[in-house]
């Protein structure tokens, strides 16, 4: 198993556009295509069953902001894909932004910490920034 | 005829966007490999 092992795998799955792999840096970068159903999770698993393991994820994700009891949640209503946000503590402000684009769609970009071991709860994605979907 | 308008009117702005929630871009750093 290598680098190329990975890469052929991630090509693979329905919805990446491209997938890249260094192994001298330690990161998979993967584009994925318009309208794909991809969680961040399944990348992870992939990488996972070809022998490595997936450290934290920077992510670009577009969705609908939704707060529910308190809690940040970007989702898609007829979706099963719902990613927790939380509070990045370098960029403190992202996140009173999300509060204010609640019920809007927009892209955030941020981190998708490590899956911590043996604990179903997934870890909030620290949201860094958040910007305006520009309709075409 | 007039009543009929307005009710489809407000229905279409009730339907949600339904663009999707999707992964643009991952970076995601691997370790392991020896």
């Amino acid at each position: 198993m290598c680098a190329h092992t990975v890469r052929v795998a991630l090509r693979k799955i329905e919805g990446v556009e491209s997938a890249d792999v260094s192994l001298k840096q330690g990161v998979a970068t993967v584009r994925f295509k318009p309208d794909n159903r991809i969680a961040v999770d399944q990348i992870r698993d992939v990488v996972r069953s070809n022998g490595f393991t997936p450290k934290a994820a920077e992510v670009r994700i577009r969705g609908s902001v939704i707060e529910e009891k308190g809690e940040l949640l970007l989702a898609v209503p007829g979706r099963d894909q719902v990613y927790h946000l939380g509070r990045d503590p370098n960029a403190p402000a992202a996140i009173e932004r999300l509060r204010q684009v609640a019920g809007r769609e927009v892209i955030i970009e941020g981190t998708a910490p490590e899956a911590a071991k043996g604990q179903a709860r997934v870890e909030p994605i620290r949201v860094r920034s958040v910007s305006d979907v520009i309709k075409r | 005829m007039l009543r009929l308008t307005l009710s489809f009117s407000i229905l279409v702005s009730l339907v949600p966007n339904v663009a999707g929630a999707q992964l643009q871009e991952m970076r995601q750093t691997i370790f392991g490999m020896d």
